[in-house]
């Protein structure tokens, strides 16, 4: 599974990080660190939550 | 999926519905909550049919930009989803639900339809408040995409925008109007804006904020009277006798909860449909979830109808495991975010105005405000503006029901 953020989208909810932190890392203002790439399948299901969860749509997961 | 039960409409414990079941799941409503169970519903695997009942014209979008980028005319539209064909739902649009009957699991429609349950979630959200006698032509609310389309154009038409009310909603709208050139007055009944929500202390700095942009901040005054000046224009008498011009008028005095189609059904109302913290309602079959449900909070024991986006989308999400028998109760810390101009004010928990306050700053420059909410030495709540790691890093503490004095010095470090 693949992760992309757009990180210009990223309003610092941080709702991705809350479910998913070993995906989705916070910088030090708060807001997502750019990820894209495969997810390790043992981090697929917390991947997608986080990406559910954010209210600017800022994670597609495919 | 297969369930390994009789086929049919098999209903699982307490009421609830089993994957490859089969029954139908109606959902009333067509909002965010409505989408979020049905999108969680089908990836667990319930394969029923499945109904939305949407009032309005739009098929589901997001309520967030009306007061943003769509009255800025940045965007048209907030679409929820990009398709919904892959989620197999039968959407009524323009639809209203007028009845419900418990007795034989059926919701009646506007036109007369009856639509059968297995599963029915009430989710038809809330109306906005408006004021006895300021009506009519450019008296606005803003709840649906056609609210903001029509603001927007009488906004663009006449360069001026007169807001009833300081909530979130009327600073947002005077914000996006300032931007767009007009000449905003934002009349508030109470000393500052959101007072009712962050208390005056962060209520004098959201007002010093709309002030640096430019609004004229009436605040601590009410309407008393809506009248005609000489040259014809509606303006409005307030308490402390100035008068201000309503050519273009927001009305911002929140929401009530859609609940009058449920009189008489037996289902449990009061401010709001009654849930547990599954979102189950009075009867079994029946949940609730959105801007319509008041939810018991796990912890309290109390009930509490929370208007933030956040909970929407969690509690749909619940509502859905539960329907499919896989729920935990809800157990999230509220969240919610207001952007005005270049700051975003975001809030972790449940803090009350007259909770003890205590302001700082923070942020890389040290020039980003936080509040730090506590009552009774338990912490509250967190408000920050454009600060979020700041007020993020807070969510644990919040979470674990810290002390007011943890968080105090967590806040400081």
């Amino acid at each position: 599974m693949k992760v992309t953020i757009n990180t210009s989208q990223c309003a610092g909810h941080a709702r991705c990080n809350a479910i998913a932190p070993d995906v989705y890392e916070l910088d030090d203002g708060g807001y997502v660190l750019p990820f894209d790439g495969e997810v390790p399948a043992e981090l697929e299901v917390s991947a997608r939550k986080g990406a559910e969860v954010c209210p600017e749509r800022a994670i597609t997961v495919s | 999926m297969s369930s390994g039960t009789t086929p049919g409409t098999a209903a699982g414990p307490e009421g609830a519905m089993i994957p490859g079941g089969g029954g139908r799941l109606v959902v009333v409503g067509g909002g965010l909550a409505a989408t979020r169970i049905v999108e969680e519903y089908r990836r667990l695997g319930g394969d029923g049919a499945v109904s939305i009942v949407a009032a309005e014209q739009h098929l589901p979008y997001d309520r967030p930009p009306l007061t943003k980028a769509v009255l800025r005319g940045e965007r048209d539209d907030s679409p929820l989803r990009e398709e919904w064909s892959s989620l197999d739902v039968d959407i009524k649009l323009a639809r209203r639900a007028v009845a419900l009957h418990l007795g034989d699991r059926s919701v009646l429609l506007d036109d007369g339809e009856e639509l059968t349950y297995e599963a029915l979630v009430i989710a038809n959200g809330a109306t906005a408040r408006t004021l006895p006698g300021l009506t009519g032509p450019k008296v606005h609310v803003v709840r649906s995409l056609d609210d903001a389309l029509a603001l927007r154009r009488d906004i663009a038409e006449h360069g001026r925008l007169t807001v009833v009310g300081g909530g979130f909603i009327g600073c947002e709208a005077a914000a996006s109007a300032r931007s767009m050139g007009a000449a905003v007055t934002l009349v508030e009944t109470l000393p500052t804006p959101l007072a009712r929500v962050l208390g005056t202390r962060v209520g004098a700095e959201v007002a010093a904020l709309h002030e640096r942009a430019g609004v004229e901040l009436r605040c601590g005054t009410a309407v008393v009277e809506v009248r005609s000046s000489r040259d014809g224009r509606r303006e409005l008498l307030l308490s402390d006798g100035s008068v201000v011009d309503a050519t273009v008028v927001l009305v911002g005095l929140g929401v009530v909860p859609d609940t009058g189609w449920l009189t008489g059904s037996g289902i449990a109302v009061d401010d709001g449909v009654l849930t547990d913290a599954r979102g189950r309602t009075s009867h079994p079959g029946v949940w609730s979830a959105g801007d319509v449900a008041r939810w018991r909070d796990p912890h309290s024991g109390e009930s509490v109808r929370v208007e933030h986006w956040t909970s929407a989308a969690d509690q749909g999400t619940t509502v859905a495991r539960d329907i499919l028998g896989q729920s935990a109760p809800l157990n999230e810390v509220p969240y919610f975010w207001s952007d005005q101009y270049d700051r975003k004010l975001q809030m972790l928990g449940s803090p009350e105005p007259d909770d003890d306050v205590e302001l700082m700053s923070v942020g890389p420059s040290g020039d980003r405000l936080l509040a730090v909410y506590g009552r009774d030495g338990r912490f509250t709540g967190v408000v920050g503006a454009s600060a979020p790691r700041w007020v993020m890093r807070m969510r644990n503490l919040l979470a674990a029901k810290g002390s007011y004095d943890d968080a105090l010095a967590l806040a400081r470090s």
